[in-house]
């Protein structure tokens, strides 16, 4: 099947050479670049993935259970699904290429804004073939409780090519709006999978944000989220990773105004020869920010994971209250972490601390727990789990932590098994 | 019950245990008292199966059954408890969570079925009034935040709970006043009985006050120099360990 190319808008064109444009200088970032000292995308190159206009031919079977009862919306290889989506209340479009076609204002603003590019080139790559992409735009006040689903189904069944998929995402969420959405990455077989999600909340705008990293274990991950908060406004997202044989999550956080809360938790749980690599930027601006990184991982095997964290207090940003925390369990003598954890600040009156610990499971509540009779397996899972357990403590939502929950135990339940 | 013959063990080249023979039968209490540093703490170890130590010669028999090379879980399904010496926090699993897991992992080594949600809550209620256990406690983190005398009692749970065939209480008595030094003891000789057997491992003789020994071994310099009844207890609180260490370091 051919996708249906529609017109695009000039600026949308536009867009798209810029984006082209950059990569052809910057080409992929090496090792040599400071931000991916730890990262490799040699093995990527190597797979060769192309960017087709071929569909795989994918029903409602092939994917993943739902997350919540109706209320998902489906991507399949980067494009929206209408078929395979539920209609959300509240949400009469949620795909790119729709917003495109009503020529939304909203939309050209925050896509055109991109940021220093050349910084990244894989969100230039992005942007030099934005297509489509899941795009929710609350209205001032609009507050959609239920939790939704976005599944982002990506796969090479049916193609003569390993798949390189692109997709764009925006929320916006305007003054005094809220909601909670669970991005969930899928797929099977090998391919890469390249998002862009930006974010903009307004005043006193909260969204929470939960990420399913499930991609196949052959495939390539990549994320660049890019985050503007408005006075005031509240963002928590738990980023959970087990899946992909490469991942590179990229957050930068601009505190813009005052007041605002951030909190940006992860768990990375890897095995084989999976490579997990997450730099986060958190850029206060001004007066009264409150930010939070907690991340947390289990490495098993010959796994990898860069930790790169950085916490930027500008010099009007007094009175900022910023944490960073990475702690990683290894398993296995050819376990990696590499942990990267930075302060800036130009400001005199903060509150600021970051850490970072690797270390192999404790041997004292090990051999206590077994000499109750609990399985050295069983102890070990006990132990893991009550290691990764406040990452998601602070999850309001019972039907979100639990389904999060789920993810570690079924995780921790193949551990040693 | 428990029989330990010709035990030997070596930790980083050091010999700790140099030969120690000891038999406990079905309902007796024996206590070893011993110095610092006899190896008294290492051959509780030992005995519940922590690894880490070179076990060099002898072995250890549990209801007729080598467990010399057992692994702690299977010595304890079989009925074998240490109270720890210094119980261990495990923060994120509450109290609850881990006896149930304990309980059940137990029975289902036996063959046994689980324990369903309502009889183990029955269990631990019964179990936690008697020994002055808060629901609170339960709920936190296993030993987490505990004092020194809550620690003690949550073993004592623990034992109840489990309902062994053996016990050892390894150094019980160390950070207790008395009020919790009775409370402990009283939990202990509660489940005192023909079918059971305890091995209490102290260096004062102030715990023996409150639970009553059948036997008193003298642990020193590797070996059990000495085996008594309960008087011997009193002859240490006069004369100390004194005359086996000398002994000790000639052997």
């Amino acid at each position: 099947m051919l996708k249906q190319k529609q017109q695009n808008p000039d600026w949308l064109d536009a867009l798209r050479e810029t984006g082209a444009e950059v990569f052809e200088k910057t080409g992929l970032p090496t090792p040599a670049w400071e931000d991916w000292k730890y990262s490799n995308l040699r093995p990527f190159e190597r797979e060769g993935f192309v960017y087709t206009n071929q569909q795989p031919d994918v029903d409602a079977t092939d994917l993943p259970e739902r997350l919540f009862e109706n209320r998902r919306i489906v991507f399949i290889n980067g494009l929206y699904a209408p078929k395979l989506s539920d209609p959300i209340e509240g949400l009469d479009m949620v795909s790119l290429a729709d917003y495109v076609e009503s020529d939304a204002e909203d939309l050209r603003e925050n896509l055109t804004d991109l940021g220093n590019l050349s910084d990244n080139p894989l969100k230039a790559l992005n942007t030099a073939h934005i297509d489509d992409g899941a795009v929710l735009i609350l209205s001032e006040g609009i507050q959609i409780e239920a939790p939704l689903e976005i599944l982002y189904f990506t796969t090479d069944k049916g193609l003569d090519v390993k798949p390189q998929v692109f997709a764009r995402n925006l929320f916006i969420l305007k003054d005094n709006s809220s909601m909670q959405v669970i991005e969930n990455y899928a797929g099977n077989g090998v391919y890469a999978a390249n998002h862009v999600c930006e974010i903009m909340l307004g005043r006193q705008a909260s969204f929470k944000h939960y990420r399913l990293q499930e991609e196949a274990l052959t495939a390539y991950h990549f994320t660049s989220t890019r985050l503007m908060q408005s006075e005031s406004s509240n963002y928590e997202t738990v980023t959970l990773t087990t899946g992909a044989r490469f991942s590179r999550h990229d957050v930068e956080s601009l505190l813009i105004s005052p007041k605002i809360q951030c909190i940006i938790n992860g768990l990375y749980m890897l095995n084989g020869i999976q490579h997990s690599d997450t730099k986060i930027l958190v850029d206060h601006m001004e007066p009264d920010g409150v930010s939070r990184q907690l991340y947390k991982g289990i490495l098993d095997d010959q796994t990898r994971a860069v930790f790169q964290g950085k916490i930027h207090v500008r010099r009007p940003a007094q009175r900022t209250d910023g944490r960073q925390l990475n702690h990683a369990l290894l398993l296995s003598d050819k376990a990696e972490i590499d942990a990267k954890p930075e302060l800036e600040i130009y400001a005199d009156d903060v509150q600021c601390a970051h850490g970072a610990t690797a270390g192999a499971l404790d041997e004292d509540p090990l051999f206590y727990m077994r000499s109750r009779g609990i399985p050295e397996v069983e102890a070990r899972r006990l132990l893991m789990g009550s290691f990764l357990a406040d990452v998601i403590r602070d999850v309001k939502d019972d039907t979100i932590q639990g389904i999060l929950q789920s993810r570690i135990d079924s995780w921790l339940a193949k551990q040693g098994a | 019950m428990l029989k330990i013959t010709d035990l030997h063990v070596r930790v980083e080249d050091k010999d700790i245990l140099k030969g120690v023979t000891l038999e406990i039968p079905k309902g007796e209490v024996h206590a070893i008292m011993g110095p610092n540093g006899s190896g008294k703490s290492t051959l509780s170890y030992i005995i519940a199966g922590r690894e880490g130590y070179e076990i060099t010669g002898g072995k250890i028999e549990f209801d007729g059954v080598d467990i010399t090379d057992m692994a702690p879980e299977e010595r304890a399904a079989l009925g074998l408890f240490l109270a720890f010496q210094y119980p261990v926090e495990i923060p994120g699993v509450s109290t609850t969570n881990f006896l149930r897991t304990a309980v059940n992992a137990q029975r289902l080594a036996r063959g046994e079925d689980e324990l369903d949600a309502v009889s183990f809550l029955k269990l631990q209620k019964a179990k936690t009034t008697e020994l002055g256990i808060t629901p609170e406690m339960l709920k936190r983190g296993v030993n987490v935040g505990f004092s020194g005398g809550e620690k003690k009692r949550n073993e004592v749970l623990q034992l109840a709970m489990l309902d062994p065939k053996c016990a050892v209480l390894d150094e019980t008595d160390s950070g207790l006043d008395i009020d919790a030094l009775k409370t402990v003891a009283d939990g202990v000789n509660a489940m005192r009985g023909p079918e059971k057997s305890f091995l209490v491992i102290t260096h004062y003789q102030r715990l023996l006050d409150y639970i009553k020994p059948d036997v008193v071994h003298v642990l020193a310099a590797g070996r059990i120099q000495k085996s008594g009844g309960p008087e011997l207890a009193m002859e240490l609180e006069d004369k100390g360990y004194e005359e086996f260490v000398g002994k000790g370091a000639a052997a």
